[in-house]
């Protein structure tokens, strides 16, 4: 079969959301994304499934798939599992050659890579034991405000001063959301602070790795352009944005695929040079 | 494969450390003192010639019940959740405590351990912060005979100096045969699992070294007939790591490494090399030997000069067989901490790769850590 059509996935089993990527000849088919449920299982199944049937793939064309994120080992039809790290610095290199930094903040968890020009992963660092910094405390923020994400993200954008946001832990931070609220502190400037909370935290992680252009966001929270934009302002630098509309969230999911993609062709490699005696030992992973 | 023999070998350091304090109870039902201490500053062989089976206390992995409302939370968690062990009536059957000047941590954990747990022969060992030259050997030298002194008050016997001569072969002997596990573990892939090498070292700190000895000797030998195996994952070999840091006292950390392929070939740690590397010399007076070998020892990063432990980092990855580096740092630790950037520079300038573990003695994010093991491993594979 020419590598063309050949069909890969990803299947990203995040702790808020789960995704699913169908790469056909190392190109983005289809997509999905959907709510991640108690039984990881399950959702791998269902968000594969739904990802297949919108490329209008069968099950039995897939060649080889990567599962990654939380519920990676929970991914049962997958060939093998990989770090979410390893996997959106793949994604994210495979759609911008240049990037070098990538800031994944998902649900729970946030990360700053940074990776070569080959896209190989140099350095990480990650929150841990604290979803400070994390589209889970963004979340909890607006649930006890009693607003959507996307109320939030358009209130950002009217007139006001950031709020003082003290605390990182976001048991505090409620506490200060709501004290707030009680001194009749408009909602946009409340919003603000949280987001420049968030931003914060995030910021340290990325120092850790090096702020190195170009950069790149991804994760869910990369869709919240109030973050982006606070964020941008204490980095002092401008994200990149993904070509061709590409939903940041499905960067990890993405990079999975690209991986499993990589890994057919060498195998692929591999049983065709074994035919004539050579080079039986090379791409090892 | 394994044999049925492997298998029962295996569990067996687990099962010293399950027994524990099953050990310590027929200790004293024969007669005997039990008595615990931290670091490993204390002379054990002394507490041996004196009879006395000594414990290493480790702390606990669970919460803190009562120990917080006489330390501050920026305490490290060994003084944390040992001090709440002593609190809560965890380690009534020791019959005393001795804890050496490591840190002030452990100097403050003595005057709360006098006022609070109270209990039998506690003791502080002064210990020296310039563990070179005759000022600390001195200092020290005199606080081993006060040691001697008082236990041998405590126990209403003297300790004479030919016990203590027997006491000093019985743990060079368990140091040299831990340093052979060590040397097989690295040499040999496969032949003892991460987990079973950790156990080896920590029921060490706990059971009669005789005892203890023995099935060290015994589980050496067996493995050295059956054929090394390598465990390896078929496709991708093992990842050979050294782990850097303190204690490591709970398993899953090397769990998680092995899962995600990982094997830990050397450490430096206190619940590993810093323990056993260093021997007592068998030919001059006892307590001259003891105090030299406990200052001439690998150091503890709260003692001065700092060289020789990161002569023996580096020198452990010179070798030329160790493909990453894990630091398990405690937090709170601050000796650890501000060592910890210029050892990893210089790791890293050795083209090896760097991952840190911020430990609080029992893990935590058990996910977490495996998204960050898992994705060290795969940097070190190269992709």
């Amino acid at each position: 079969m020419p590598n063309q059509e050949k069909v890969t996935a990803g299947v990203d089993i995040g702790s808020s959301t789960s995704k699913a990527v169908i790469l056909v000849g190392g190109k983005i088919a289809s997509y999905a994304i959907g709510p991640s449920s108690v039984s990881p299982t399950k959702t791998a199944h269902l968000v594969f499934q739904q990802a297949l049937s919108s490329a209008g793939i069968h099950r039995e064309q897939v060649t080889y798939t990567v599962g990654t994120g939380y519920g990676r080992a929970k991914v049962e039809f997958a060939d093998e599992n990989v770090s979410e790290i390893s996997c959106h610095a793949k994604g994210a290199h495979h759609l911008l050659a240049e990037v070098r930094t990538i800031v994944d903040v998902g649900g729970q968890d946030t990360k700053a890579i940074s990776i070569n020009k080959s896209g190989l992963v140099m350095e990480f660092a990650m929150n841990d034991k604290c979803a400070a910094g994390t589209g889970r405390f963004l979340d909890f923020m607006a649930r006890s405000m009693g607003l959507e994400i996307k109320d939030m993200v358009q209130m950002h954008f009217q007139d006001g001063y950031p709020a003082m946001i003290s605390s990182m832990c976001s048991v505090f931070a409620e506490s200060e959301v709501i004290n707030l609220i009680n001194e009749e502190v408009p909602l946009p400037s409340i919003i603000k602070g949280l987001h420049k909370s968030v931003a914060n935290r995030i910021s340290t992680l990325i120092r850790r790795v090096g702020v190195e252009n170009e950069i790149v966001m991804t994760g869910g929270v990369a869709k919240n352009n109030g973050v982006v934009e606070t964020l941008e302002n204490i980095l002092k630098c401008r994200f990149v944005t993904l070509p061709g509309n590409v939903d940041p969230q499905i960067i990890g999911a993405l990079g999975a695929a690209v991986i499993g993609f990589e890994k057919d062709q060498s195998l692929q490699s591999r049983t065709e040079n074994a035919g004539n005696n050579r080079g039986t030992q090379q791409a090892q992973f | 494969m394994e044999s049925e023999e492997d298998i029962k070998m295996e569990g067996q350091f687990r099962e010293l450390i399950v027994r524990q304090r099953e050990m310590a109870d027929e200790w004293k039902s024969a007669g005997g003192k039990v008595v615990g201490h931290f670091c490993n500053y204390v002379p054990e062989e002394i507490l041996h010639a004196g009879g006395v089976l000594s414990i290493r206390i480790l702390g606990s992995h669970g919460h803190i019940a009562r120990a917080d409302a006489h330390v501050q939370t920026y305490v490290c968690k060994l003084i944390r959740s040992s001090l709440d062990m002593g609190l809560v009536g965890e380690l009534d059957y020791l019959d005393g405590v001795i804890i050496p000047y490591t840190c002030d941590g452990m100097r403050l954990l003595f005057d709360l351990w006098t006022k609070n747990v109270k209990q039998g022969f506690v003791h502080l060992l002064d210990l020296p912060l310039i563990v070179k030259g005759d000022i600390g050997r001195n200092r020290f030298e005199g606080a081993v005979i006060q040691l001697k002194k008082s236990l041998e008050d405590y126990l209403g016997k003297s300790i004479s100096e030919e016990a203590l001569s027997i006491s000093i072969r019985v743990y060079n002997e368990n140091r040299a045969l831990l340093r052979e596990l060590y040397n097989l573990r690295r040499n040999v892939g496969g032949m003892i699992s991460n987990i079973e090498s950790l156990e080896a070292v920590l029921s060490s700190l706990t059971s009669p070294k005789e005892l203890h000895s023995d099935l060290l000797r015994r589980t050496i030998l067996e493995r050295s007939k059956s054929t090394a195996h390598d465990e390896a994952a078929p496709g991708a070999p093992m990842v050979r790591l050294h782990v850097s840091g303190s204690l490591v006292t709970d398993s899953r950390y090397y769990q998680i490494i092995e899962d995600c392929g990982g094997l830990v070939v050397s450490d430096d740690l206190c619940t590993g090399t810093r323990y056993y590397w260093d021997d007592v010399k068998e030919d001059t007076h006892p307590l001259k030997a003891i105090t030299n070998r406990y200052l001439d020892k690998l150091p503890c990063p709260c003692k001065s000069p700092s060289e020789e432990r990161y002569q023996f980092v580096l020198d452990s990855l010179r070798q030329d067989d160790v493909q990453g580096v894990i630091f398990v740092l405690e937090r709170y630790c601050d000796p650890h901490l501000y060592d910890y950037p210029f050892l990893r520079k210089k790791v890293e300038s050795m083209g090896i790769p760097v991952l840190q573990i911020d430990a609080e003695l029992g893990l935590s994010g058990v996910e977490q850590l495996r998204t960050r093991i898992q994705a060290f491993i795969e940097i070190v594979r190269g992709g």
